[in-house]
């Protein structure tokens, strides 16, 4: 069976929308829980595939961009990427060519005219985790953070496979998504609790799929809360 | 009728063994009443169907010119059915492989057996670089057996391309009743011959029964899809 994967960045294609607006909060949020120390690594996960967690990942890098901030997403989902299809690239290079063929990673990076830098997976890696935290793959990040204002980190669900949990060691903050009337409780749960135990700076959760016409637009596309780990 | 699939240029691959068989095919080909020929031969690397863009093109102005001089009245167009594989979009960017006359249409197939690409995967990464990928005979393939994974591919900005044979049972009963489910659900762009030496055309023949049943406009429009030229 196939799926569509279509990913709507509401930030770029209905800039007015409550949808939008809910993002812009979302960036707030993620500004004004650490105001003396910005958190310019971000990572988008979830509990369970199809969470919303890629949506999340592109609709906040492009509030960023919109700020006019330097913006890159990282396509660190390397069992299942979907970066390349959010922003209808060819995934023809990426993380693969700088890890296996020693490209500069300079040059493969893809200018998305929204503004947005995106590095995509490219060819299949074997042993992503492995891969995911290499001194080589964790300096690369150190050196785009100088060069970039923000990093947006898509990884896999935290549930499915550990490389979620091996991002969340050298990101600043964690966003953890689950969709709404979707996800289910316990899953969620149990995801949350693996980057707790993981210590991962979990920022805030995101609560996705909400049909704003239903709930009366009171809390937009998202409801955002912060989540204090050291509850 | 215009078939955008056939294996006819001699020596490439399991189409044609030699000339005289290509000739024979082209004239079966207008004997179906198809004016406008793709000549689509195989890459396939692990089949080691590797017949250069420039060797085919040799081989095709001979045939060419074969063709001219029996004074036989068809067009001709070179092209290929890519298997795809990670290297595909670089052989394409490269003038490795051939698109359909020159056009943005590459005729790609898939495993017949089990799916060993991601297909959406495939048309994002095809679409993105300009090219309309047209999936040749996905009725054949047992992991693509659902309405919604065509609608996904449409949607996706790919085009279907199906088998005439598979309309007229040449593939078995399954493959037939499943490919005239996705003609009623107006799910085909093109049907096409899939001409080998070992496989005659049916076009005719399948040609009629859509007419019979979908009336002449919806097979002209499958049959004869000028859309190709664009």
């Amino acid at each position: 069976m196939m799926e569509l994967f279509e990913y709507r960045n509401v930030v770029i294609e209905s800039p007015n929308s409550p949808e939008a607006e809910a993002y812009r909060k979302l960036e707030l949020n993620i500004r004004m829980s650490n105001i003396d120390k910005p958190l310019r690594v971000i990572q988008s996960t979830s509990a369970t595939p199809q969470d919303g967690k890629t949506t999340t990942a592109i609709n906040l890098a492009a509030v960023y961009a919109e700020k006019g901030k330097k913006v890159i997403i990282l396509d660190f989902d390397l069992r299942r990427p979907k970066i390349q299809r959010a922003f209808h690239k060819s995934n023809d290079i990426g993380l693969y060519d700088f890890v296996v063929n020693d490209k500069d990673v300079h040059d493969l990076i893809i200018r998305d005219e929204s503004g947005i830098d995106l590095l995509l997976t490219g060819h299949k890696l074997s042993y992503p985790h492995i891969v995911l935290q290499s001194n080589k793959v964790i300096e690369m990040v150190n050196q785009l953070k100088n060069e970039y204002d923000y990093i947006v980190v898509d990884t896999p669900p935290v549930l499915s496979v550990t490389d979620a949990l091996v991002v969340s060691k050298f990101v600043d903050g964690v966003i953890y998504v689950a969709a709404y009337n979707q996800t289910r409780k316990d899953n969620a749960k149990a995801g949350l609790e693996q980057l707790k135990e993981n210590n991962a700076n979990i920022i805030g959760a995101v609560l996705a799929n909400i049909d704003v016409r239903k709930s009366q637009g009171s809390y937009g596309y998202y409801y955002y809360s912060n989540y204090d780990t050291k509850e | 009728m215009i078939d955008i699939h056939t294996h006819i240029l001699p020596h490439v691959d399991d189409g044609s063994p030699d000339m005289e068989t290509s000739i024979s095919l082209i004239e079966s080909e207008i004997q179906q009443g198809v004016t406008d020929v793709f000549v689509t031969p195989h890459f396939y690397r692990y089949r080691e169907y590797l017949s250069s863009v420039e060797n085919n093109t040799a081989i095709f102005e001979e045939i060419k010119a074969e063709v001219k001089k029996r004074g036989l009245k068809v067009n001709l167009y070179l092209g290929n059915e890519i298997y795809y594989d990670l290297d595909t979009l670089k052989k394409l960017e490269g003038k490795k492989v051939a698109t359909l006359n020159g056009s943005k249409y590459v005729l790609i197939e898939f495993s017949l057996t089990r799916e060993t690409e991601d297909i959406g995967d495939a048309i994002n990464d095809l679409t993105a670089k300009g090219y309309v990928p047209i999936i040749a005979h996905p009725e054949r393939y047992p992991y693509l057996q659902s309405l919604n994974d065509y609608q996904i591919m449409r949607r996706m900005g790919a085009k279907i391309q199906v088998n005439s044979g598979s309309l007229t049972g040449y593939y078995g009963k399954k493959i037939k009743k499943f490919v005239w489910k996705l003609l009623k659900n107006d799910l085909v762009d093109f049907v096409a011959s899939d001409i080998h030496d070992f496989r005659m055309s049916t076009l005719k023949v399948s040609y009629d029964m859509v007419a019979k049943l979908f009336g002449l406009e919806r097979a002209n429009k499958i049959y004869n899809n000028k859309e190709i030229f664009e």
